[in-house]
């Protein structure tokens, strides 16, 4: 253990240096603040034994920074004083000092506190290293965790399937696989054949070029790499480029730039733009840009090992292919119209807040993907809602609508009357029954309303004449429902309809 | 704001767009209640960006079509996508509007 002794006066250091050699330890002295501080630093004492009155720099300041510079360590500072004093040594231990002993020394009560301090100090630091110790661990975790999932994205991202397109040339070296970067480099395209235009998202991905014409445009990098900011500093903004066919999108990872020969030289971006340049005059197929970029690139580095991973891909924005290719996959899931149904019941307070016409549509979609006519069955449903909440529930007459101020009446008593509500359901059950082309599907509203003479149901009739339906606001949500299904029926209360929809495949 | 509004001498040209139900039924109105009732007016109601419309809103176009002078009215719906003039000719409106 080495003991650091500060004190002004030499026979003091002395005769407490001698002291403490006796008993082992090993001693080095200052004789100012300063000169503590100094071999403090050099020396890293274990424990230290302070005067107070020095010149230079007092014992109460050379503790203080002393502390701060222990850090995380434990380091035992002792006073040493001929003060008695209270408050002189209450300053002792506010400065950081962790005891004091009053000249003249008792030499057995000096080995005892040091001893004493040791052990505390040994039970400090041991708990201190094994708190770091769990840290690292927890850290180390952690990344496994963050590296995990980095590697399923990774994977994901590059599941085959998309990229094995006759337009798309992709290289993909062995450290393409994941190299345990939890941050992604990224450029996302979309050509988008229907409006000529290319849109793209760069994240740092270093080279990215559109070949057009003889013109080279960069596809510049205007982002942070994915796995930065979060999600509040990210930015979706797209940029746009107009595209013509034949263009070609060429994209390549820092890999192929920072490329190293076995002189410790890099292919970089004027090798790889010369490359790009020479293809831009001649008028080559697709081939022959990749295989040059890829063969120059071998031919610099002339197998020396790789350290980056090289990815290149080259894009050909063969419109006729695309638009060919979107077809396919748009056919590859096949919607078979199937026997299947559903029921959803929402009550006073869910209808306050929900329109369940959207999330029956939806449901519709991921069922029978869109081959059920969308904008038909929406009027259908929002009509036949609309009945069972108006009429229904809030028990609202459709005679108000027949004069103007009635009809805005109609909607401001509505607005109310729905705040209001504290009670009441609305079911909504529908049954897909396949038919040869599509299927008959059954819609049925059932409300907990008191329902309606049904015999006084008017038999609903086209306008025949402007004058017959001038005057005449409301019946046309019936109508209309009456239009598009092929049969529509009330229970004997009225307060539940059922209507039956055939659909046909759009395609 | 989904609906808008301008007049032009005796012309009032009412644009709507997104969805054309009883929730805008307080900003349809007010697109037309302060132009003079009756036939002098002629009204152009532009619903190529109209994307729905429910029978409330059927209901809306028949109360403009009575302040613009019933059947001496000049009512002109334009340029509606093919789901919207379904409800239309569905609902018969080709006989009450000039739908172009």
């Amino acid at each position: 253990m080495k003991i650091l002794i500060v004190d002004d006066d030499a026979t003091n250091r002395l005769v407490l240096g001698a002291y403490l050699k006796q008993d082992g330890f090993e001693i080095i002295s200052a004789n100012d603040g300063q000169a503590a501080i100094d071999l403090f630093q050099d020396e890293q004492p274990d424990l230290i034994l302070m005067d107070i009155m020095m010149p230079v720099l007092d014992g109460y300041e050379a503790t203080k920074k002393i502390k701060v510079l222990s850090g995380e360590r434990f380091i035992p500072i002792i006073f040493l004083t001929s003060m008695t004093d209270e408050k002189a040594l209450s300053q002792c231990v506010e400065v950081g000092g962790d005891d004091f002993l009053t000249k003249p020394y008792n030499r057995t009560i000096l080995t005892a506190k040091i001893n004493a301090l040791e052990r505390v100090s040994d039970l400090y630091n041991t708990n201190q290293r094994q708190k770091q110790e769990q840290e690292l661990i927890t850290r180390r975790e952690l990344e496994a965790q963050e590296q995990e999932v980095a590697r399923k994205v990774f994977d994901s991202i590059l599941s085959p399937g998309s990229l094995s397109s006759d337009n798309i040339q992709l290289h993909l070296s062995p450290m393409s696989l994941f190299n345990g970067d939890v941050v992604l480099a990224a450029c996302l395209v979309e050509i988008d054949t229907s409006n000529n235009v290319l849109k793209y998202w760069n994240g740092a991905i270093p080279a990215a070029y559109l070949m057009q014409g003889d013109a080279l445009i960069e596809l510049k990098s205007t982002n942070l790499p994915l796995g930065i900011l979060g999600d509040a500093g990210f930015s979706n903004k797209l940029d746009l480029i107009e595209i013509r066919d034949k263009d070609k999108i060429v994209l390549s990872t820092d890999g192929i730039l920072e490329a190293e020969n076995s002189n410790g030289g890099m292919f970089g971006s004027e090798r790889f733009l010369k490359c790009l340049n020479s293809e831009l005059t001649l008028d080559v197929t697709r081939s022959a840009l990749f295989d040059h970029i890829l063969q120059s690139m071998n031919e610099f580095v002339d197998g020396y090992e790789q350290t980056d991973d090289v990815t290149l891909a080259v894009i050909n924005c063969d419109i006729d292919y695309i638009n060919q290719l979107a077809t396919e996959r748009g056919q590859s899931k096949k919607f078979i119209p199937s026997h299947w149904s559903f029921e959803l019941c929402f009550y006073y307070d869910a209808l306050k807040s929900i329109d369940p016409i959207p999330l029956i549509n939806q449901t519709l979609v991921e069922i029978q993907g869109y081959q059920i006519q969308q904008d038909k069955l929406s009027t259908i449903l929002t009509e036949l809602f609309c009945n069972s909440l108006d009429h229904g529930l809030l028990g609202l007459d459709s005679k108000m609508k027949s004069t103007p101020e009635g009809f805005m009446q109609f909607y401001s008593d509505k607005e109310l009357l729905l705040k209001s509500m504290d009670e009441g359901f609305i079911k909504i059950a529908v049954k897909n029954i396949p038919t040869k082309n599509g299927g008959d599907l059954t819609i049925v509203f059932e409300d907990s309303g008191k329902g309606f003479d049904t015999s006084k149901l008017e038999k609903p009739k086209m306008p025949v004449s402007a004058e017959d339906n001038a005057m005449n606001f409301s019946g046309r949500g019936l109508l209309l429902i009456k239009s598009y299904c092929q049969s529509i029926s009330y229970n004997e209360k009225g307060n539940r309809v059922e209507c039956v929809y055939s659909w046909s495949n759009s395609d | 704001m989904p609906i808008t509004s301008s007049s032009n001498g005796n012309t009032v040209d009412i644009v709507i767009s997104g969805r054309f139900d009883f929730s805008v039924h307080k900003e349809f109105r007010d697109s037309y209640s302060d132009t003079q009732s009756g036939s002098a007016t002629e009204f152009i109601i532009d619903m190529s960006q109209t994307e729905y419309v429910d029978s409330s809103a059927l209901g809306m176009l028949l109360l403009l079509r009575e302040h613009a002078g019933s059947d001496k009215a000049n009512v002109t719906i334009k340029d509606c996508q093919s789901d919207v003039k379904d409800i239309m000719i569905v609902s018969n409106f080709d006989k009450l509007f000039t739908i172009s």
